[in-house]
């Protein structure tokens, strides 16, 4: 059974639809990214799902039960929550932050303790960080807290809205691969909204494509990729949507296929380390600086492996089965 | 740096109420004659009776501003929030001496016409900073204030009120000191506190009378500022 299940919802502000008929399904442990453009209704369907927003009329079930069979707060209590403003208490320090839905939820303090160092412990801060105000805190440690105090109560389902949309570039890019580490490791399920394709790819499990308040496709990253021919798709993802697709696949991850031979005593080729986060767009960007077609990259063990062209394509063959 | 100058209120504000002889003397030196007054109450009285006027009046308004401002802020439409705003601006503007003299035919002679202008006078200016304060709880931390599951009177006691404090305490220091001086004008209608010295000399023409009475009005004044230094500015550095 689905983690969240939403059946034709409706909402309209005036006359304006902002959902018109969405239906979804969310598996448990799914990172579900929401993507489209402004104005589609993403956000919108997010805090229905919290009962931020009162839909029209569907319906959405957690876990099978209607949310509207919860008391509001209840409801809110068990569902992580985390928005672009971050929203931290100005007032209280990190580890009140964090600690403000188990306060709610009245879990003893040793409890409360135990579970923030915990948090601290598998994201990128440190202890010292516990003690401080957000005043003192740059954008992307804000957010991390957000992100932080959105798990604190240990909620199987996470909604969060452009969380990372106010950070900028580098860090965004830092606090993702930090955000999908976690995701490894506690498998909530997620809804993600973003109107950024990048962090769709990298992040999602599935994304759904909205436009208009409907559904218009809800596929895996690679997907996506054999229907950019459809009208809508195509506009939105952008042509150059393969290429992006390459950031999603590290190198290191996918086993090397075809003729990615042990490199020979070309000296003058351009050599390339294979970092852990070496992607296959990094490949490709190296393949394009090379004279040759074919760079050579070094493994972690020390070994020189040719990639060429071809090797990115039977990669990507690979990733999408 | 706060501490040294509420110390220095402090002491002056002894020497005036206890050791104002020795400034009689002093004052002596420069002009010799004065009128002979006889005192029928001792300084400490009228302090405590100024005190009392001041405060109590105060306090009891922002015990009600701030219970209205709250029930305002969270039942309240935009616009009765904003007829409050302004009306708590038209009320800082109306004179407190007008207030007492049109509670006099009502309430008579004595502390108590004097006790409800104040409270009068301080109501507004709390009430309208309890509202703007609240209302400038940045709308990123109510949200997630809500999307964490608090209701709405925890999200008004644990996030809004913290947060409005400064505001409110900004409010409540105007109406506090406001009536600590207002307090004085007490005096022309019966009540007690430190306007009798101030209005005896003026009808003797006795300076020396007039600062009796001033020095230590003054000083609770300044002193009751320098509270609010403290507590103001912690807070907004949190903020």
């Amino acid at each position: 059974m689905a983690m969240i299940s939403i059946e034709n919802l409706h909402k309209s502000y005036g006359s304006q639809a902002a959902l018109d008929g969405f239906s979804l399904e969310v598996e448990e442990g799914e990172l579900m990214v929401l993507i489209g453009p402004s104005g589609c209704g993403k956000s919108t369907l997010l805090k229905c799902v919290n009962r931020m927003v009162a839909s029209d009329s569907g319906s959405i079930a957690l876990a099978g039960r209607p949310v509207t069979d919860y008391k509001e707060e209840l409801l809110r209590r068990g569902i992580g929550y985390c928005i672009q403003e971050v929203g931290l208490f100005p007032h209280l320090d990190v580890y009140e932050n964090i600690a403000v839905v188990p306060r709610l939820l009245r879990w003893p303090e040793g409890r409360i303790r135990e579970r923030v160092d915990r948090l601290i412990a598998i994201s990128g801060l440190s202890a010292g960080h516990l003690r401080k105000h957000p005043r003192q805190l740059s954008g992307g440690e804000a957010q991390r807290v957000g992100v932080l105090r959105a798990l604190a109560s240990d909620p199987p389902v996470l909604l969060m809205d452009e969380p990372f949309g106010a950070v900028d570039p580098l860090n965004r890019h830092t606090l993702q691969a930090e955000f999908l580490k976690m995701q490894k490791e506690l498998k909530k399920t997620v809804v993600f909204v973003t109107h950024d394709v990048d962090e769709a790819i990298l992040l999602a499990d599935r994304i759904a494509l909205m436009e208009k308040g409907r559904l218009v496709a809800v596929d895996a990253p690679q997907g996506l990729e054999a229907r950019l021919d459809e009208a809508f798709i195509g506009d939105f993802l952008g042509s150059e949507y393969p290429l992006r697709l390459l950031g999603r696949y590290a190198v290191k991850e996918l086993g090397l296929c075809g003729n990615g031979a042990e490199g020979g005593p070309e000296g003058d080729a351009l050599r390339l380390e294979m970092e852990p986060g070496m992607t296959l767009k990094d490949l490709l960007s190296g393949l394009i600086r090379a004279e040759g077609d074919y760079v050579l990259v070094t493994t972690p063990e020390g070994r020189d492996i040719r990639l060429s062209f071809s090797d990115i394509k039977c990669l990507m063959k690979g990733a999408r089965r | 740096m706060i501490w040294v100058r509420r110390s220095a209120i402090a002491a002056l504000f002894i020497l005036f109420v206890f050791g104002f002889k020795y400034i009689e003397a002093l004052y002596g030196l420069f002009v010799p004659q004065r009128p002979a007054i006889v005192e029928r109450t001792a300084m400490y009285v009228l302090v405590w009776q100024h005190l009392v006027i001041a405060l109590v009046p105060t306090l009891a308004a922002l015990a009600v501003s701030a219970t209205a401002g709250c029930l305002l802020h969270v039942y309240g439409s935009e616009e009765t929030k904003s007829l409050a705003v302004s009306l708590g601006s038209i009320g800082e503007t109306f004179p407190s001496v007008a207030i007492i003299a049109l509670s006099v035919p009502v309430l008579g002679y004595g502390n108590l016409p004097c006790m409800l202008a104040l409270f009068v006078y301080a109501v507004l200016p709390i009430l309208r900073n309890t509202v703007t304060g609240l209302a400038e709880v940045p709308r990123g931390v109510t949200e997630a204030a809500k999307g964490m599951g608090m209701d709405k009177l925890q999200m008004l006691f644990k996030v809004e009120l913290p947060l409005a404090w400064p505001v409110m305490a900004a409010g409540l220091r105007v109406a506090l000191i406001i009536n600590i001086s207002a307090a004085t004008l007490g005096a022309t209608v019966g009540a007690g506190g430190l306007g009798i010295p101030i209005v005896a000399g003026i009808r003797t023409y006795d300076t020396l009378m007039v600062m009796k009475g001033t020095m230590p009005v003054l000083l609770m004044a300044l002193f009751a500022d320098s509270m609010f230094a403290g507590a103001d500015g912690k807070r907004s550095r949190n903020g």
